[in-house]
């Protein structure tokens, strides 16, 4: 017992008077190193690279002064790119809560093995992504070979560039989108939906509530915070389109090249070999990532940095 | 009462009830209500499974077949297709199909390894010690975790660049060492998971900090394992950014970037790869090569990998 509690003294002071690092830190480093080689330094050397021109693919740093940023609020392509952005947003966020809400409930109305096995059918397509995700729709979306093809010219549709174009772009990815994403945030609405305790619907029956007034004023809300949570994170992630776009530009050659800021960053430095320019609109998207994390984190308390 | 209960409501309403509704005794709509609801959850079945379906036929029939409007999109030719697209592909580049594969397993896998024996140690320290500076570990772990890879790449590449990393299978590979999401949910396992009195016991009896993660941390840990397996797998197969931006020579292509080059094997090629058989049914047998593996995965082990996604968003 007495060399027990010694060791136990021994343990307590040890550290602090041998060195001043706390353990955790042994087992951080590689997690920090990691973090500071792939996610804060580029980031930082980005900002630096935003004021540097090149000379033969190597930068001089602060040469340009302002002058990749005035190149870049100059470019007429850079206000569409970000209004292409901002329109798929705004069909994209509504759409996705919607429909994955609607799904949610109405699984969730009467819970058997049918909507079971529904479920994991929606959640099928999340395995689908990037390239093959782009190959799925050109195939789904054109009206010659569409396994929808009767549906597609019941619409009016006869030619996939009618279809897969910039002014439709926005419907397109957000029906993307969706078919991948729907199924995973189904599964966490209805997840949430069967936390919800069974004395609370019992409850409100007995109130005399209707399976409607159930759905909206009993369960709506006490999913609300999953609907934020969703609306946010899905917000979080589409500002930052890339992939869709630039597989669509390079097969139809319907979609613009410079659809979105992060595909204009890609033409700046890789097409027009202007890094410092393509660098600039980098640091644009961080800030507006970034603030826009912090948001998700901030107003919904989904993420709890307190164990 | 079940009776005055419906009778106020128009006929829509009492509709829209039943096919919501939880307990169908309360309305006496159950029947039609219960085949709205059936019709409509086969609609979006549909829409979510056709797709997939069609591409699974496809490399059964030859291009001519997909376009022939007097065939059923669903007209399915014979198995020998799938042979004949696959030795299609074959062709492209002497076999380069191959190697994409080769390469795919390989980055897939050291990314795995990588993320996973970086991101448990962490979360477990981040879960189970207070210290001066987690806060901000803690923070940073959640914005990089809500940052979608599309901003950062640019930023890496360059950074890969002066590093003279660009075209190498480093450049696709090392950043993976940095996975925000898997020490997250590290984090929340084992704050959730491992209880604290256990730990404390351990010490008392004289267990130094790597014995405890070593002996009672990492055996608990084992499903945190499999999820973040899984997980991990699934970004790496499918990653397509990263090495968009730091790959140049077709045989360091990860199989996205193949599918995507067979994808413009027609449309923007010089005129010799026209010649090249790459169509309709050889791109479907390569977004199926892609799709199978993740795609198999996840049916049977959507379990885990849902608590994975809901483990981000719940903690209760």
């Amino acid at each position: 017992m007495a060399a027990k509690t010694e060791a136990l003294a021994v343990k307590a002071t040890a550290p602090r008077r041998h060195l001043r690092i706390h353990p955790a830190f042994l087992f951080l480093t590689p997690y920090l190193a990691a973090m500071l080689l792939f996610s804060l330094g580029p980031a930082l050397y980005s900002l630096l690279i935003s004021f540097a021109t090149f000379k033969k693919g190597v930068p001089v740093f602060f040469a340009a002064g302002l002058d990749n940023y005035i190149t870049v609020f100059k470019d007429p392509f850079l206000w569409p790119a970000f209004w292409n952005v901002i329109k798929f947003v705004a069909i994209s966020v509504p759409f996705g809560i919607i429909f994955v809400v609607f799904l949610s409930l109405l699984l969730h109305a009467r819970v058997s093995h049918a909507s079971n096995a529904f479920r994991t059918l929606y959640f099928i397509p999340a395995a689908v992504s990037g390239p093959a995700l782009v190959l799925v729709f050109l195939f789904t979306l054109n009206p010659d070979l569409s396994v929808f093809r009767s549906f597609l010219h019941m619409l009016g549709f006869v030619d996939i560039k009618e279809v897969v174009n910039n002014n439709y772009a926005p419907f397109v990815f957000t029906l993307m989108g969706f078919y991948v994403g729907a199924g995973s945030w189904v599964a966490i609405f209805y997840g949430a939906l069967q936390g919800i305790p069974e004395e609370i619907i019992e409850a409100a029956i007995i109130d005399g509530c209707s399976p409607l007034q159930l759905a909206w004023l009993i369960k709506r809300p006490l999913i609300g915070r999953y609907i934020a949570y969703m609306a946010l994170n899905v917000l979080a992630g589409n500002v930052q389109l890339f992939v869709e776009p630039q597989l669509m530009s390079t097969v139809t050659a319907t979609i613009s090249k410079t659809y979105s800021p992060n595909l204009l960053a890609y033409d700046y430095a890789f097409k027009r070999g202007n890094f410092g320019a393509g660098a600039v609109i980098s640091v644009m998207m961080m800030i507006i990532g970034v603030t826009l994390a912090y948001v998700v984190i901030k107003s919904t308390n989904f993420y709890s940095i307190e164990a | 009462m079940q009776t005055t209960e419906s009778k106020e409501k128009t006929p829509l309403q009492r509709l829209v009830f039943a096919i919501f509704g939880r307990h169908p005794r309360l309305n006496g709509m159950t029947g039609i209500g219960e085949v709205i609801r059936w019709a409509i959850l086969l609609i979006f079945a549909v829409f979510f499974i056709m797709p997939l379906v069609f591409l699974l036929i496809g490399p059964t029939k030859p291009y001519t077949a997909w376009y022939d409007r007097s065939l059923s999109p669903l007209h399915i030719g014979s198995l020998s297709g799938y042979v004949t697209a696959w030795n299609n592909i074959a062709m492209f580049g002497e076999g380069l199909i191959g190697k994409w594969l080769v390469n795919s397993l390989w980055y897939s896998a050291s990314s795995v390894l990588l993320s996973i024996a970086i991101a448990i140690p962490s979360g477990y320290v981040l879960a189970t010690m207070r210290f001066r500076g987690r806060q901000v570990i803690m923070w940073l772990t959640l914005i990089s975790m809500i940052l979608p890879t599309s901003t950062l790449v640019l930023p890496l590449f360059l950074e890969m660049s002066a590093a003279h990393l660009v075209d190498t299978p480093w450049s696709v590979i090392l950043p993976s060492a940095f996975y925000p999401f898997g020490v997250y949910l590290a984090y929340v396992y084992y704050s959730t998971s491992l209880p604290k009195d256990l730990l404390m016991a351990a010490k008392v009896d004289g267990c130094n900090d790597w014995q405890l993660f070593w002996y009672i941390g990492l055996p608990m840990g084992r499903v945190l394992i499999a999820t973040l397996g899984f997980l991990t797998f699934n970004s790496a197969w499918n990653n397509y950014v990263l090495p968009f931006y730091m790959l140049n020579h077709k045989e360091l292509y990860n199989l996205p970037l193949g599918i995507a080059s067979l994808m413009n094997a027609q449309a923007g090629s010089p005129g010799f790869l026209r010649e090249l058989p790459i169509n309709e049914p050889e791109k479907a047998l390569g977004g199926l090569i892609m799709i199978i593996p993740v795609a198999l995965i996840f049916v049977f082990a959507q379990k885990y990998i849902v608590s994975g996604l809901a483990a981000g968003a719940v903690k209760e």
